[in-house]
């Protein structure tokens, strides 16, 4: 947050003495965050930050930049086909993803779906690990995923443009903007996929069929500087998804789903001398249609619109105390084939407070109350703080209550849905250490998470699906983070990621690891740059996983590339890549018997200028 | 449970896996049988498995209740996955027919060895589209079809030459063909309705393959018994309240000589009945986990239920013994029960596969 009010401020101290737009009003290298809380009353946490360089590595999915750069184990029913995260050992409902300071979990099922993001769009992608639910609401209970747009007053013209082709028929072009002049900021990124997905099955005469996918994103950002005390900002982002599903080793898919994400948000940020005020205001919609039989015009149809107000004031009280406090406000209107067209109305209140004890200790506490029209949400609270030791040392804490709203399926679902549920409610405590010495940095945290109250759909006595607030899990674990930069005289970089978890996530009625969440996951990554040449290759190993009935084997898989850069006159940079996903050409399934794709080949061409 | 809930479900409520039901171990291989006919003289259990999860499998249980051993398709033809929901069998002198629905096919097998013969249709083919239950008539089987769920019009009986097992014609129905019974050269197949409520049984003549009658009773006919005399009885569940248009269960006596109905019975409007079975003079059936017992001369239903608190996915009665499945919360390992009908007893339980939804019995294989 410092660094935006510092951005804000600078930049809002000099825009009043500006007369003409010839000259560059702006020449710091500044940047506006479009999420403050991630930085600021967040110390107790560890947040693990992929940059662009990481998110250019990776392919066309949140999914796979995830899965190779970060703790979170993914559930991926097939390449491109609906992906789901376990994130320490949570469901797929209890990982929040946070769009520019919104939670964009679907109030449908909960859950997010990894291949419906595109990271390329973002600045940024921040995992923040444990409990968030006091800062962002339902479902951040084994942590959240943030995707941050930057906006850059400075004067600028960039433009970029990628075209990639690959096996399997796969197309992608991209082309992005941004844009400042001191007192304006824009970005925006339009992107198209396509590909007919019809990898090969390793060691069958089969092949994917019925997968192929193809999407349109568009992100824009925009921010507008009103005076010296008054910023606007607006942020929007489209998903137009349609892919069929594909089958499994003895199924053949025959379905389609079409998904559509429209996301708005407008915010007017208000400086005082030492207070922020923000309001915002935002509308989401995202819309399915499930054709059964894709060549049918037959299909069933889900949606919810969800229209948020937020009031957000953050002041500091003292040179030791500062205050954020917000109010929120939810109306979410649903329709569907399966639930009629219910309405909920939500409101929440939320105060943090930070303490800056001394140099080397800090704390944060924050409580939050959310009040819906449909049930009654707990009181939930996080308490988290750093202590550090010389410059090299952090001791991290955090304890907090978090929840996990029952969704519109569990409660409109027709027939069967259950207006009687309560949110989920899970306890946490996280123990970090972060070591740190130069561009080396280690990260070893310990965590115990309790959910109760958890959701589980079951016949009932009529022989109708309900869901109730039956179960009740523990999850403890270890996760180590090591990341490592090594320039190498002038034109030479290395760079080396490493995560590994340790994660036990047991049913207490049954005492037995859930199933599709592995103990042991691991990834590697090594980037290496000498003067126009970049080479990287990333490693991943998840061990086996209990599955209904049954155990599904662990896979190692790797993917490599190399890229060629270099710089034409004036601005114009290119960049050309070539990627080979699943360098050993393993067989592996991460959902029992959807092979996932064998060796391929994914080129591209960067341009920049 | 109604496949349109668990199909709905599976599609949108848990698209994504929530991960949060627990495993129950491996499954348990058996010994492999010591000689060729391992699974004859005991009861099989045909176990759907999960929608979509390709889990299906078979359980074998002796008779004399001593032996239990799941998955003998896997183990008799050294597989791992072969099948999505597996919906039922039929039998055919030493054929059994195993109806795959989400597989699109029939894994044709020993029925006493379980070794596979033969397979017709399969994922991405075209002889089946949501295949549910076979018979047997005129040297020929008949096998329902929903086709599309969501397509109320393309509902088919495809018949099976059995001696090339192909499909030699499908017969166009009406809405959710589900189970089927003969009666000499005729094939009485209820259409239930599949995703939706359809009303009647229609009779397919074994000679024409064509439609010869159609009889209509309630809404869901979900099952067929033949009694000694040769009457043909239907149960209609009728339509359940959360389709906010309840109507009332029915049983039903058909006198198959002209295929008319000769007597009604009305259940009250919030009882949905299931799960016929028949043996000697006695008809069985399920109200809310309750089972009832019915002679079939009675005028009136029965009032008194003889065994309560089950919970069964299927149901059957066989030498004064009653066998329900047991599905569980339909993703771990499902049970057989075995009731003693003399006291109503239950005699012993068995965990078979995931979603037990169909119990045979395999009588001795001719030497």
């Amino acid at each position: 947050m410092k660094r935006a009010i510092t951005a804000i401020a600078f930049l809002l101290s000099i825009s009043g003495h500006v007369s003409a737009q010839d000259k560059p009003l702006w020449e710091l290298d500044e940047v506006v965050v479009s999420d403050t809380r991630l930085k600021n009353y967040t110390e107790g946490h560890k947040l693990s930050r992929l940059k662009d360089s990481t998110i250019q590595r990776s392919g066309t999915f949140l999914t796979a930049l995830l899965a190779f750069n970060s703790n979170l184990y993914f559930k991926e029913n097939g390449f491109g086909m609906v992906s789901s995260p376990a994130f320490r050992g949570t469901n797929a409902s209890h990982t929040a993803v946070i769009w520019n300071g919104i939670n964009i979990n679907s109030p449908l099922n909960g859950q997010v779906d990894f291949n419906t993001i595109n990271p390329f769009n973002y600045s940024s992608v921040d995992i923040r690990s444990g409990g968030g639910s006091v800062q962002f609401g339902t479902g951040a209970i084994g942590g959240s995923v943030h995707l941050n747009n930057d906006l850059r007053f400075e004067t600028h013209f960039d433009n970029r443009i990628l075209a990639g082709y690959g096996s399997f028929d796969t197309k992608k072009v991209n082309y992005g903007q941004n844009f400042g002049n001191g007192r304006w900021s824009h970005n925006f990124g339009i992107n198209y996929t396509t590909s007919d997905n019809d990898y090969k099955y390793l060691e069958t005469d089969n092949r994917n069929r019925n997968g192929e996918f193809q999407n349109v994103t568009l992100n824009f950002n925009a921010g507008y500087v009103l005076s010296d005390k008054n910023l606007l900002r607006l942020y929007h982002q489209s998903f137009i998804g349609d892919r069929n599903l594909s089958g499994n080793l003895v199924t053949q898919g025959r379905s389609r789903y079409e998904d559509n994400h429209y996301r708005t948000q407008l915010e007017w940020v208000s400086l005082g001398k030492t207070s922020t005020s923000k309001l915002k205001l935002a509308y989401l919609y995202e819309g399915f249609n499930y054709f059964e039989n894709k060549d049918s015009a037959i299909f069933s149809e889900g949606n919810v619109t969800t229209l948020l107000a937020r009031y957000a004031y953050d002041i500091k009280l003292s040179d030791a105390f500062r205050l954020n406090s917000f109010l929120e406000y939810n109306h979410f209107k649903g329709g569907g084939s399966s639930f009629g067209d219910p309405q909920r109305n939500d409101v929440s209140l939320t105060a943090l407070l930070k303490h800056e004890v001394s140099e080397v200790f800090v704390y944060n506490f924050g409580l939050r109350k959310d009040f819906s029209s449909d049930f009654s949400s707990p009181l939930v609270f996080s308490l988290d703080g750093e202590y550090t030791v010389g410059d090299h040392y952090g001791l991290q804490l955090s304890a907090s209550r978090n929840f996990r709203m029952p969704t519109f399926n569990d409660f409109y679902w027709k027939p069967g849905g259950n207006l009687d549920l309560v949110p989920e409610s899970s306890y946490q405590i996280d123990l970090g250490q972060r070591l740190e010495f130069g561009a080396a940095r280690f990260n070893l945290n310990g965590y115990y998470i309790a959910t109760d109250d958890m959701i589980r759909w079951l016949p009932n006595g009529s022989d109708i699906w309900s869901p109730s607030n039956i179960d009740a899990v523990r999850i403890y674990g270890l996760e180590g983070e090591l990341a490592l930069a090594y320039p190498i005289q002038r034109k030479q970089n290395i760079e080396f990621k490493a995560n590994y978890a340790y994660t036990v996530s047991e049913d207490l009625a049954t005492d037995k690891q859930l199933i599709y969440v592995p103990f042991h996951k691991a990834n590697a990554s090594i980037a290496y740059n000498l003067s126009h040449v970049g080479l990287f290759y990333q490693h991943l190993y998840t061990g086996p996983v209990s599955i209904i009935g049954g155990e599904l084997e662990g896979y190692q898989v790797a993917n490599a590339g190399i890229t060629y850069s270099q710089k034409l006159k004036g601005k114009l940079q290119y960049s050309l890549g070539l990627t080979l996903n699943n360098l050993f050409n393993t067989y592996y399934e991460n959902v029992a018997l959807r092979p996932m794709p064998n060796r391929n080949i994914q080129t591209q061409l960067l341009l920049n200028f | 449970m109604r496949l349109k809930q668990f199909v709905l479900s599976t599609v949108a409520a848990a698209l994504l896996l929530t991960g949060c039901s627990t495993d129950d171990g491996a499954p348990v291989l058996p010994e492999p049988g010591t000689d060729s006919a391992a699974y004859e003289n005991g009861i099989i259990v045909v176990n759907e498995g999960g929608i979509t999860n390709g889990n299906a499998s078979v359980s074998f249980i002796s008779d004399d209740l001593s032996e239990v051993q799941n998955a003998i398709f896997n183990t008799a033809n050294g597989v791992d996955a072969w099948g999505d929901t597996a919906q039922s069998m039929a039998f055919d002198g030493d054929f059994g027919y195993i109806v795959v629905s989400y597989s699109q096919k029939i894994e044709i097998v020993n029925r006493y060895t379980f070794e596979s013969i033969a397979t017709i249709g399969g994922p991405g083919k075209s002889e089946f589209l949501n295949p549910r239950y076979m018979a047997i008539a005129n040297g020929k089987g008949y096998v329902s079809n929903w086709g599309d769920p969501e397509n109320p019009d393309d509902d088919f009986v495809a018949v099976i030459n059995l001696e090339s097992n192909s499909v030699a014609t499908k017969i166009p129905v009406g809405e959710g063909p589900e189970r089927v019974l003969v009666k000499d050269n005729s094939i009485y197949v209820a259409l239930e309705g599949g995703y939706n409520f359809n009303t009647s049984v229609i009779r397919i003549d074994a000679t024409s393959d064509t439609v010869a009658d159609s009889i209509t009773v309630a809404e869901g006919p979900n099952s067929l018994q033949l009694d000694a005399e040769g009457n043909l009885w239907i149960l209609s569940s009728g339509k359940p309240a959360y389709t906010e248009d309840e109507t009332a269960g029915q049983l039903n006596k058909i006198d198959t000589s002209n295929n008319t109905v000769t007597e009604t019975y009305a259940f009250s409007s919030t009882e949905h009945p299931g799960y016929l079975a028949y043996e000697d003079g006695l008809l069985y059936y399920s109200v809310a986990g309750s089972i009832f017992k019915m002679d079939v001369s009675s005028m009136t239903l029965p009032g008194e239920a003889t065994i309560t608190g089950t919970r069964f996915y299927d149901m059957t009665v066989k030498d004064g013994k009653l066998y329900g499945a047991d599905a569980k919360d339909f993703a771990s390992k499902g049970a057989l029960e075995i009731y003693d009908l003399s006291d109503n007893s239950l005699v012993t339980t068995k965990e078979v596969g995931i979603n037990p939804g169909a119990i045979y019995f395999n009588g001795s294989a001719v030497k």
